[in-house]
C-alpha cells in the first residue's frame, strides 16, 4: 500500500517526461507538415516538367509537318514513330484568329501501365490544315499531304492517322494516287472478308463498311469530270460530308467537326488569296495583261465567304472550273496563277 | 526558472521551423528558376526550328509562288504588303523579301517597296511585329514579275532573299 502511494507521488512530481513528450509530438507534427509540403512541391514540379515536355513535343510535331508542304508536288507522306503509346488531341476553331482560324495540337503519352500522363499544353497552328480524328492514339503517326486547289492552290491538306485502313472496291485513279504517296497503313481489297481495320467502301452500301464514299461527278458535271469520284459524298454513320478534289482524303480520315471547321478555314483562305490575286490583276493590267477573270473570281470569293456547310462546296467547283478555263486561255506570262 | 527554459526551447523550435520553411522556399524558387529558364530556352529553340523548317518551303506557298519551284511572284508581294492579316498566319516575328540590289547597298539606302514605287525599290516588307530581340533566317529565291517590252509580255526574274525573323524570348517574358 505504501509502495502504491510512493509510485503515484513519483508520477505526479516527475514532470520531465511530459515536457519531452510535447517536444517529440511537436517535432513529429512539424516534420509531417514540412515533408508533406516537400512531397507536394516535388510532385507539382514533376507534373510541370512532364507538361512542358509534352508541350514541346506538340511544337516539334508541328515543325515536322513543314516538310510535308507539297510545293509543286501533288502530295507527300511520312511516318513518325514514338517509343511509347501516345495520344494526340486536335481542336479546330474557324472563328478564332480571323480570318484564318486556328487549330491546336496537344500531346500525351503512356506513363505507368495503361495510364496516360496529363495532356500537355495545346500548341496553336495557324498556317496548317490538319485533318484527323479529334483524338488519335498509337505509337506511330501516318501522315500524308495533298495539295488543294480551287482553281489556284489554296493550301496543303495534311492528314494524320494511326489506324489501319482497308479500301474496298477503290477506283484505279485513287488507288494509284495512294500508291504513289507510299502510304503504308492502307490496304486495298475487292473482298470484304479480307479487310481488317477501318473499312472504307467506294460506291457500296454495306453495313460492314465503316466509311462509305459515293462519287457524284458524272451526275452534276457530265463531261467536265475526269472521274466519278472528283466530287461526291462521304458517309460516316449519321454524318454525310461533301467533298471535291483532294478533300476526299480529308473527309475519309477526319472527324466531321474538324472537316467542317477546316473547310471553313480553307474558304476564308481562298477569299484572302482572291484579294491578293485581284491586286495582282490590277498590277499586271498596267503591263498590258488584260483578262475577264476578276468578275468570276469575285463570284467565287463571295460564294466561299457564304459557305455554311460542306454540301455547298460542289457548287463552288463550277466557278473554279470557269476561272481555270479563262486562266488557261491567257498568254503564258499573263497567267494569274 | 523552469518556465523560462521551456519558453526558450519553444522559441528555439519556432526559429528552427521558420529557418527550415525559408530553406525549402529558397530551394523551390531555385528549382523553379532553373525549370523556367529551360522552358524559355526550349520555346525559343522550338520557334527557331519552326522558322527554319517553314522558310525553306515558304517560297512555294500560294501567297508567294510564281508557279516555279523556289520562286516568288513580286506582283503578289505588293498585294501582301498591304495585308496586315497575315501577321498572325505565319510563325515569324517579321517577314520581308530583299531584292538583289540590297546585297551591295547600305541598309540606310534601301528603298522600301510600295505600290507607288514598285518595281523600282529594294525591300518588300510583308510585316514586322517590331519585337525587342529577333534572329533572322534567310533563304535565297528567284523573284519574278510580269514585264512588257515591245508589246511582248514576259517574266523578268532576279535573285532575292526571303528573310524571316524569330522572336528570342527571355525568361519571364
Amino acid at each position: 500500500m505504501a509502495d502504491k502511494k510512493s509510485m503515484i507521488s513519483y508520477l505526479f512530481k516527475n514532470k520531465q517526461g511530459i515536457e519531452m513528450g510535447f517536444n517529440v509530438m511537436f517535432a513529429i507534427f512539424a516534420g509531417i507538415v514540412i515533408l508533406g509540403l516537400a512531397v507536394y512541391g516535388a510532385t507539382k514540379i514533376i507534373n510541370t516538367g512532364e507538361k512542358a515536355i509534352y508541350t514541346e513535343t506538340s511544337a516539334k510535331i508541328i515543325s515536322l509537318l513543314d516538310p510535308l508542304e507539297t510545293g509543286l508536288a501533288s502530295g507527300k507522306s511520312e511516318q513518325i514513330k514514338f517509343k511509347k503509346e501516345t495520344r494526340i488531341f486536335f481542336e479546330c476553331n474557324a472563328l478564332d484568329n480571323p480570318p484564318f482560324g486556328k487549330q491546336t495540337i496537344a500531346f500525351s503519352e503512356q506513363t505507368f501501365g495503361d495510364k496516360f500522363g496529363e495532356q500537355g499544353g495545346a500548341v496553336p497552328v495557324y498556317n496548317k490544315y490538319v485533318f484527323s480524328q479529334d483524338i488519335i492514339q498509337g505509337s506511330s503517326l501516318n501522315i500524308f499531304s495533298k495539295e488543294f486547289s480551287m482553281p489556284f492552290k489554296i493550301a496543303d491538306l495534311i492528314v494524320i492517322n494511326t489506324e489501319n485502313y482497308c479500301f474496298y472496291q477503290v477506283p484505279n485513279e485513287i488507288k494509284k494516287d495512294i500508291e504513289n504517296l507510299g502510304i503504308k497503313n492502307i490496304q486495298f481489297s475487292d473482298n470484304l472478308q479480307n479487310c481488317t481495320g477501318v473499312i472504307v467502301c467506294f460506291g457500296v452500301q454495306s453495313s460492314e463498311c465503316n466509311v462509305k464514299v459515293f462519287g457524284s461527278c458524272e451526275d452534276s458535271f457530265g463531261s467536265i469530270c475526269e472521274s466519278e469520284y472528283d466530287y461526291g459524298r462521304v458517309s460516316k454513320g449519321l454524318d454525310d460530308i461533301y467533298y471535291i478534289d483532294s478533300l476526299l482524303y480529308a473527309a475519309i480520315f477526319s472527324s466531321p467537326e474538324i472537316y467542317d471547321c477546316n473547310l471553313k478555314r480553307l474558304m476564308n483562305k481562298l477569299n484572302e488569296l482572291g484579294l491578293v490575286y485581284i491586286d495582282k490583276i490590277k498590277i499586271i493590267q498596267r503591263k498590258g495583261c488584260g483578262s475577264d477573270i476578276e468578275i468570276e473570281l469575285r463570284a467565287l470569293m463571295d460564294s466561299a465567304k457564304a459557305l455554311s456547310s460542306s454540301r455547298e462546296i460542289i457548287g463552288l467547283a463550277r466557278f473554279a472550273k470557269d476561272i481555270d478555263k479563262i486562266n488557261q486561255a491567257t498568254a503564258s506570262a499573263c497567267k494569274l496563277y | 526558472m523552469k518556465n523560462k527554459k521551456a519558453q526558450l526551447k519553444i522559441q528555439e523550435m519556432a526559429f528552427f521551423l521558420v529557418a527550415i520553411i525559408l530553406f525549402f522556399i529558397l530551394v523551390g524558387l531555385f528549382a523553379f528558376s532553373i525549370i523556367f529558364s529551360n522552358l524559355s530556352k526550349g520555346a525559343t529553340s522550338a520557334a527557331e526550328e519552326r522558322t527554319l523548317s517553314s522558310i525553306t518551303n515558304l517560297a512555294d506557298a500560294p501567297e508567294f509562288s510564281c508557279g516555279e519551284p523556289n520562286c516568288v511572284d513580286s506582283d503578289k508581294l505588293v498585294a501582301l504588303m498591304q495585308n496586315k492579316k497575315y501577321e498572325k498566319f505565319w510563325p515569324f516575328s517579321s517577314l520581308s523579301v530583299h531584292k538583289q540590289s540590297t546585297f551591295t547597298k547600305n541598309e540606310s539606302d534601301w528603298i522600301k517597296c510600295t505600290s507607288a514605287n514598285y518595281p523600282d525599290c529594294d525591300v518588300f516588307e510583308i510585316y514586322d511585329k517590331n519585337v525587342k530581340n529577333e534572329r533572322a533566317i534567310s533563304n535565297y529565291v528567284a523573284l519574278c514579275r510580269v514585264e512588257l517590252e515591245n508589246d511582248y509580255n514576259y517574266k523578268k526574274c532576279e535573285i532575292a532573299k526571303l528573310v524571316a525573323g524569330t522572336e528570342l524570348k527571355a525568361a519571364g517574358e
